[in-house]
């Protein structure tokens, strides 16, 4: 659990405005300008500046994989994306420390103009399923009806993996596809492509092959992708 | 109705005990605003960007309401006597 300086400071603010509860709730002094004064810091200032923190720090907490995987439900996912042995595309990306810990965020996000709005929008819609419907569920009763709200956007793969570099473009299927890729016509994590992201999900269909393994092995740079 | 019930609420309501409800809840928002600080799960941050930060609110606005309460019965005194005042104007 890594806990920042930020976090601290509104644990500390927090911790004051308790104590002025707690004082006034025990000794009830008179209420008069002086003790007014003090409670709208109790009550006012210092609980406002908790929030404040509260919520960048939450904000910023929804962005790790450790925000994904609190649902039970995530668990084969992080599992798998951790994975050192795994080929599956989470699992090849958050290998990569760009990604890393924040791995799911980073993939899944949306990256339009009011991407980070819709994300958590979107997010409020995978809690709204989880309350009513996966919540008492096991991950293995879970598993087969989990799916992805919307199909993948190349988009999110292309911020990274431009399509100009010489590397992408040295491959044949990538050049004869390179109107439908950038169209997101045909999906840069399908079968017969890259394979699904989590393939473990989907165990009846294609998946990474040896020789594709070897592939993204050899390209060192994005940047060149 | 909420306006009626508001001004009973001003001319008769017991500002020590509104006073102990905006402690008691503002203590309640605190902990769960505090709890996301060290678990980062879904259950604490959700509950603090949202029930934590109601319950503290909620403590606020009933301060806000007390201190309202208190100048509305307050009884202003002029600084200066009327009579001297009248002379003044004269």
């Amino acid at each position: 659990m890594h806990v920042s300086p930020l976090s601290w400071i509104a644990f500390g603010s927090a911790l004051i405005a308790a104590a002025i509860l707690v004082h006034y709730l025990v000794w009830r002094p008179k209420l008069n300008a002086s003790v007014k004064g003090v409670l709208i810091l109790g009550l006012g200032v210092l609980p406002i500046l908790t929030a404040l923190v509260g919520n960048m720090e939450g904000l910023a907490a929804t962005e790790h994989q450790a925000f994904c995987g609190s649902c039970h439900t995530m668990d084969r996912h992080i599992e798998d994306a951790n994975d050192p042995d795994s080929m599956g595309l989470a699992a090849i990306h958050s290998r990569n420390n760009k990604f890393g810990d924040k791995s799911c965020y980073v993939c899944h996000k949306d990256y339009g103009m009011y991407g980070y709005a819709l994300t958590k929008i979107g997010g409020m819609g995978h809690v709204y399923y989880f309350l009513t419907e996966f919540m008492w569920m096991d991950v293995d009763e879970a598993l087969p009806k989990i799916h992805i709200a919307r199909p993948f956007k190349n988009e999110n793969c292309m911020q990274c993996h431009t399509t100009t570099g010489f590397l992408w473009n040295g491959v044949a299927d990538h050049r004869g596809l390179l109107e439908d890729l950038r169209a997101g016509e045909t999906s840069c994590a399908s079968a017969g492509c890259h394979g699904y992201a989590h393939p473990f999900s989907k165990p009846d269909e294609e998946t990474p092959s040896e020789a594709e393994a070897r592939s993204t092995e050899a390209i060192r740079s994005p940047e060149a992708t | 109705m909420i306006k009626k019930k508001l001004e009973e609420l001003v001319d008769t309501g017991s500002r020590s005990r509104m006073l102990v409800y905006a402690c008691v809840l503002g203590l309640i928002g605190l902990a769960l605003m505090s709890w996301s600080l060290f678990d980062q799960g879904w259950i604490p941050v959700m509950m603090a960007m949202s029930v934590g930060q109601v319950i503290g609110t909620l403590s606020l606005v009933l301060f806000l309401l007390v201190v309202y309460i208190d100048l509305q019965r307050a009884t202003f005194r002029p600084s200066i006597p009327p009579d001297q005042r009248k002379s003044d104007d004269d």
